[in-house]
């Protein structure tokens, strides 16, 4: 029997949506053996990161073994559509796979032609290089080394639920070999075992985000957190976040950041849905860094809500902004989904003044929604509402999306009230420190 | 396809779009190929990324459905819910305040330990509860603690001992269980926590290292200007907060002091109760008795009588400001202990003038670093002590590298100032004697000056009940109808007489001092002025005033009367303290005086020595003039003129000699403060202008008695001379060269008055400046004297080189200014005025 090695790319079988068998191309980013059985990280081509898993080999489809080419391993951008960088050489101790990467000649190199919106601050070869200090998310891959694209932690406990994270979180190594790592629902202390979580409630009698509640209607609330005054939350909230976000850095503290923790209370406490995180002072318009929904909640329109609500900030400043990027994909589909509707409501809302038709510019809608006017443009070119009519541009509203508009918002129960907001900007450049 | 041709404009965000509904529009779509001019935005999602399968599918769902399908939504791994144990693990229910929850800034801070004990633990602290007594928590604390004492280095058990508080026996089990954990620990510490950065920067790439700190983003210039700022204020609000910290210190001791009080109130109460004493007969006598034993308790007087007092006053407020640098609460309360019992036997002690001791007012006050109690008063050099001091500029600040020491009480009592019998050397240079200021011009009263730390000139002031009329004394007019009234003064047919035997009998001079010395009884004066000025003829007191300038001469006018006016200043100067000319002798201390008493016989050696001095220098003239007469000018008269006007001079000069030692003194205190070498250079500057001036317009005034040769004759002649004398002054000055005299004989003719020009060499001999001040005006005079004069002074010099050291120029300067007056009375207006000018520069 051959050797499978790191880079063979094969047909790997994994159930899809509908729980239908399918050989999706896969490449084997590690492999490792538990009890005397091989098992193998794979990621399926064309398929999202969060998807990668360990497998067993009757999995694999062994007739359609591709051994990596020779070229493949210094990786190259223009490979296979949606390919990945095929994994430098490794070495494997003690059935856990432990990578040499950070000095890896191959994966420098590409950090560093590879950079493109890398800071100056990028040095030059040999000595390693700090990633730029605004932001919250990673727009190259200089740190996508073969540690960070496998998933570390195998399950988390948090509350009532138990997540799969989706990608690496710098959770401390000894924590990464546990079966479950234990989060405190509030606190989001992580705990190695369950008697540990046991002993800390006794002690932690937080039942809500340690910041000040800036909305609240019904059962959803809002907190806002310091990053630099509640530095122990903030970290938590950041490693629970990686979990789910892919461009996610965690490499500087958090200390120009606010942390808003969207909860849902019931008896037992505010629990955390959702979060999104936002620059002090941001230079690019952000009002969004980081965003996220924790998988649970997912797909029950606390994404949209959470935006909503960022929006809503930047309207109480008085700012258009737009989320950092790079965008993921339920980002963008999420930020999409929200920009359109949005977007359609005022234009669907817009009445006919003394017969004349009705009328509105980019800027207007731009300065309504607080969505950047380059968001408003992408959006109305998406939904395909542009177009050129004798000899001057129009909005055009097809039958097509004002249905499917309504039907959308039939179904958005989940709305931020402004009213509800309690919330006084700040302005962080008159302070000495974020 | 010729939609294709046109561009369409780029969409302009400002610019209203109208609304359509596409029904509205059915030829839209022969527009739809236009569509494209508008450029695709950006997704903002990674290249890679974008293309992936489910968000490629979700995406091409959304536009073809308008929504998503649920199987068309991009997949995520699973979550699980509904765990079981939840309800055990967060036990009890959370109400919903009705206010938005507000955190309270470090609420959060519980004392909790970080460690959190796990099942192997329970089951070591169960056992171990068998033995002693431990709780969870404790246990928990414990192992926190340990974890956190350690860092590469694991704590050792004496170690840990200090940091538990638990027995020993307790300490030890749980030492012994923690140390084997954490041996088999693989991740170091007990306390999982996520990986620092390492300082080396080896952890840049460590992808388990996360929240680096930021470090290059907070150094920034505002920041840095903040924190000076609030450092500055930081600075201020310890001050005053522990001035407040001195003030309850205060009110404590005070309150102490009432409680006692009544303490022993109550005490004496009780004791007359049991005495008893209701009628009060045993309380008077003890009040009697205690009358007589009472020690008197006075009030520190603070002096006015003397200008160090002053000085303690300033110095109060720097010890005030310092005050709260230096608060230790110990030192205050000895001090205040130890008071009572000082002050009640210092205090009668003093009889006089009590003596000030600033620790008196400043009970409270904290000892600087370097507390000594002499050292203490001039220590220090805080910009806080700068702040508050009046000196401004000439507040004395510590030099980097000197050493300072204290002044020393068994030496203090040598001062030349100290009068013998309190121990001091008493030269009487250091007497008080009638003293008045230019600047502002008012007689000043008894004063002695001397020279205080760093050159300053301090002028102690004595008090006395005549002190009115000096004020009085010497107000403007006084010079003035001198000058205008000459003809009936008896001064003025002394200037007649002197200018006549200037010419003529070149030994005719003698009575000058006698004939002068009427003038300085002036007629327009009171009584009582008249009577003080008597006192001061008879060497009562001394009294100089050598300048008055306030007036410029009207005009051209009387040349010979501004001229004369001139002289008068000078002559009345000289000649008012003429009379304390033996005093000033005496006080001449420093240097061998031979002529210590102005009497008959000495200047009848005085006039031998002059006679010979005059033979030298006929000779010396003699081979001067040869050497100078390739340089051709006017030579044969003003050899004879500069001999008759040697005699005068050298005459004058043998008066002057006696006094010149009071008029520097008088000199040095009209300068007060002023540093000396600054004085000297601007002395010197005022001479030469004068100089100049003067030369050039002697030039056009040639007369047969002029002494005046022409500018580069002088310079021919003196320049190299003066040159090499300079040196010369510097090193040996007793032995004064003539051409040295030159120059001083210049700034007497040229400046015009001894007044002016003793400055310059006053300042020499008290700022011990000879460097800066003697050669500036030695070599800028030595440019424009007229040749002959510049023969007249060594004898003068000589002969006050014999006495005095300080003497020769001063003599020189004033010899040559009568002689200068009497040849040149028409030169002297121009000149008068500049001298005029130049002494109200140097005054300010």
């Amino acid at each position: 029997m051959v050797e499978i090695v790191e880079g063979c790319r094969l047909p790997v079988l994994r159930k899809n949506q509908e729980n239908e068998d399918e050989w999706p191309l896969a490449e084997i980013l590690s492999v490792k053996e538990v009890s005397a059985r091989k098992l193998y990280y794979v990621h399926y081509i064309d398929f999202n990161k969060r998807l990668d898993e360990w497998v067993t080999s009757d999995r694999l489809d062994m007739k359609k073994l591709q051994f990596p080419k020779k070229e493949a391993k210094t990786p190259t951008k223009n490979g296979l559509p949606g390919s990945r960088p095929s994994s430098p050489e490794r070495e494997v101790q003690n059935g856990t796979a432990r990578r040499l990467i950070p000095s890896q000649p191959g994966r420098k190199r590409k950090a560093n032609c590879g950079g493109t919106d890398e800071d100056s601050q990028d040095s030059s070869d040999g000595i390693p290089s700090a990633p730029r200090m605004t932001g919250s998310l990673v727009s190259d891959r200089s740190h996508d080394d073969i540690v960070t694209r496998m998933k570390n932690i195998e399950c988390i406990e948090l509350g009532r639920h138990r997540l799969k994270p989706w990608y690496f979180s710098p959770y401390p190594q000894e924590l990464t070999a546990l079966p479950i790592l234990y989060l405190c629902e509030f606190c989001l202390k992580y705990l190695k075992s369950l008697k540990c979580l046991q002993r800390h409630l006794t002690k932690c009698n937080l039942r809500h985000p340690p910041g000040n509640e800036i909305y609240r209607k019904g059962t959803i609330s809002f907190f806002e957190i310091d990053g630099r005054k509640n530095k122990t939350y903030s970290q938590n909230l950041c490693l629970i976040a990686k979990c789910f976000l892919d461009h996610k850095t965690l490499y500087y503290d958090t200390d120009p950041f606010l942390f808003y923790v969207m909860t849902e209370y019931d008896p037992k406490g505010f629990h955390i849905v959702g979060y999104f995180s936002k620059e002090k002072e941001s230079t690019e318009d952000y009002n969004v860094a980081c965003i996220l929904t924790l998988p649970p909640y997912q797909r029950r329109g606390y994404g949209k809500l959470l935006i909503e609500f960022s929006y809503e900030l930047s309207k109480v400043e008085g700012k258009t902004g737009t989320p950092e990027k790079p965008l993921s994909d339920l980002g963008l589909l999420s930020y999409r989904s929200y920009w359109s509707q949005t977007i359609l409501e005022i234009l669907m809302g817009l009445k006919p003044d003394n017969g004349e038709r009705p009328q509105i510019t980019i800027n207007e809608i731009s300065e309504i929604t607080s969505v950047k006017k380059e968001d408003v443009i992408s959006t109305l070119q998406y939904l395909n509402l542009i177009n050129y009519y004798k000899g001057q541009y129009i909005l055009t509203l097809s039958e097509d999306i004002v249905d499917g508009h309504e039907r959308a918002m039939h179904k958005r129960h989940l709305r931020i009230d402004p009213k509800c907001l309690h919330f006084t900007p700040k302005d962080w450049s008159k302070r000495g420190k974020w | 396809m010729s939609k294709l041709s046109f561009r369409a404009r780029a969409l302009d965000a400002s610019k209203p779009l109208p609304v359509f509904r596409c029904e509205d529009l059915p030829d839209l779509h022969e527009y739809a190929s236009i569509n494209r001019a508008v450029p695709q935005m950006p997704t903002g999602m990674e290249k890679e990324e974008e293309s992936e399968h489910h968000l490629q599918r979700a995406i091409s769902a959304q536009q073809v459905y308008g929504e998503k399908r649920d199987n068309m939504v991009i997949p995520v791994p699973e979550a699980e819910c509904n765990i079981t144990h939840y309800e055990s693990l967060y036990p009890g229910e959370f109400k919903m305040p009705k206010q938005l929850i507000h955190i309270q800034p470090f609420s959060l801070d519980t004392e909790q330990p970080d460690y959190d004990l796990d099942s192997e633990d329970d089951t070591f602290v169960n056992k171990l509860r068998k033995k002693m007594e431990i709780t969870a928590l404790q246990f928990e604390e414990m192992i926190d603690r340990l974890e956190k004492g350690s860092g590469q280095q694991l704590v050792s058990l004496q170690e840990a001992k200090l940091l538990l508080k638990e027995d020993d026996e307790l300490i030890k089990e749980v030492f012994d269980y923690w140390s084997r954990k954490r041996k088999t620990c693989k991740g170091g510490s007990l306390i999982p926590n996520v990986k620092q950065e390492k300082r080396d920067g080896s952890s840049t790439s460590d992808p388990y290292v996360a929240f680096r700190r930021r470090t290059e983003k907070m150094q920034t210039r505002k920041n840095r200007k903040n924190d000076e700022a609030s450092y500055e204020k930081m600075l201020k609000l310890r001050r005053d907060l522990s001035r407040a910290v001195t003030i309850l210190e205060m009110i404590k001791r005070r309150e102490k002091s009432k409680r006692e009080l009544l303490h022993l109130t109550l005490e004496i109460v009780e004791k007359r109760n049991s005495l008893p004493d209701f009628g009060s007969e045993v309380m008077a006598e003890a009040l009697a008795q205690r009358a007589l034993v009472k020690p008197v308790y006075t009030i520190p007087i603070i002096p006015l009588s003397n200008s160090n007092q002053y000085r303690h006053q300033d110095h109060l407020d720097m010890k005030d400001y310092k005050k709260p640098e230096k608060t230790e609460a110990v030192r205050t309360k000895r001090k205040y202990e130890k008071k009572p019992k000082i002050q009640p036997l210092s205090a009668p002690q003093h009889s006089g003038p009590s003596v000030f001791n600033p620790k008196d007012l400043n009970q409270y006050d904290f000892p600087s670093s370097d507390e000594e109690p002499f050292s203490q008063i001039h220590s220090g050099s805080s910009e806080a002590e700068e702040e508050n001091d009046p000196d401004g500029c000439y507040a004395f600040r510590r030099k980097a590298g000197c050493q300072y020491y204290a002044s020393r009480p068994d030496q203090s009592g040598s001062w030349p100032w100290v009068s013998p019998s309190e121990g001091g050397l008493g030269d009487p240079r250091f007497r008080y004697c009638l003293t008045s200021l230019n600047m502002p011009r008012r007689c000043i009263g008894l004063a002695r000056r001397r020279v205080g730390r760093g050159g300053r000139i301090l002028l102690d002031r004595a008090h006395t009940d005549l002190d009115s009329i000096c004020q009085s004394l010497d107000s403007d007019p006084e010079p003035e109808p001198l000058a205008s009234t000459l003809p009936n003064s008896p001064l003025r047919n002394s200037n007649t007489s002197t200018s006549e035997t200037n010419t003529s009998h070149p030994i005719s001079l003698p009575h000058l001092p006698s004939a002068s010395s009427p003038s300085s009884a002036p007629s327009p004066t009171p009584v009582d002025l008249s009577q003080i000025l008597l006192n001061i003829k008879s060497c009562r007191w001394r009294h100089f005033r050598p300048r008055t300038l306030s007036r410029h001469p009207l005009g051209g006018g009387d040349l010979s009367r501004s001229g004369l006016r001139d002289f008068n200043r000078a002559a009345s100067g000289l000649t008012r303290t003429l009379s304390g000319g033996a005093n000033s002798q005496n006080r001449a201390g420093l240097a061998p005086a031979p002529v210590n008493v102005f009497t008959a016989e000495q200047y009848q050696q005085h006039q031998e020595q002059l006679a010979l001095m005059q033979k030298q220098q006929l000779e010396q003239s003699q081979q001067q003039q040869q050497a100078n007469s390739s340089a051709a000018s006017t030579p044969n008269t003003q050899a004879l003129v500069s001999k008759t006007l040697d005699q005068a001079s050298a005459q004058f000069a043998a008066s002057a000699l006696v006094t010149s030692d009071q008029l520097l003194a008088f000199k040095s205190k009209e300068e007060l403060v002023l540093a000396s070498g600054v004085n000297g250079v601007l002395a010197g500057a005022g001479v030469f202008k004068g100089l100049h001036l003067s030369s050039t317009a002697s030039a056009l005034h040639q007369t047969n008695q002029s002494t005046h040769t022409t500018a580069t004759t002088a310079q021919t002649f003196l320049q190299p001379s003066s040159n090499s004398a300079t040196p010369s002054t510097n090193a040996v000055p007793a032995q004064l060269t003539t051409p040295n005299a030159h120059a001083a004989a210049a700034l007497g003719l040229l400046g015009c008055s001894a007044a002016n020009a003793t400055p310059a060499t006053t300042q020499v001999l008290i700022g011990n400046n000879i460097c800066l001040s003697v050669p500036s005006a030695a070599t800028l005079a030595g440019r424009h004297i007229p040749r002959t004069l510049g023969n007249v002074p060594p004898s003068a010099l000589k002969l006050s080189a014999t006495t005095n050291l300080q003497m020769p120029k001063v003599s020189g300067a004033s010899s040559m200014d009568m002689g200068s007056r009497d040849n040149h009375d028409e030169d002297k207006p121009a000149l008068n005025s500049i001298a005029d000018n130049t002494v109200a520069m140097e005054v300010t």
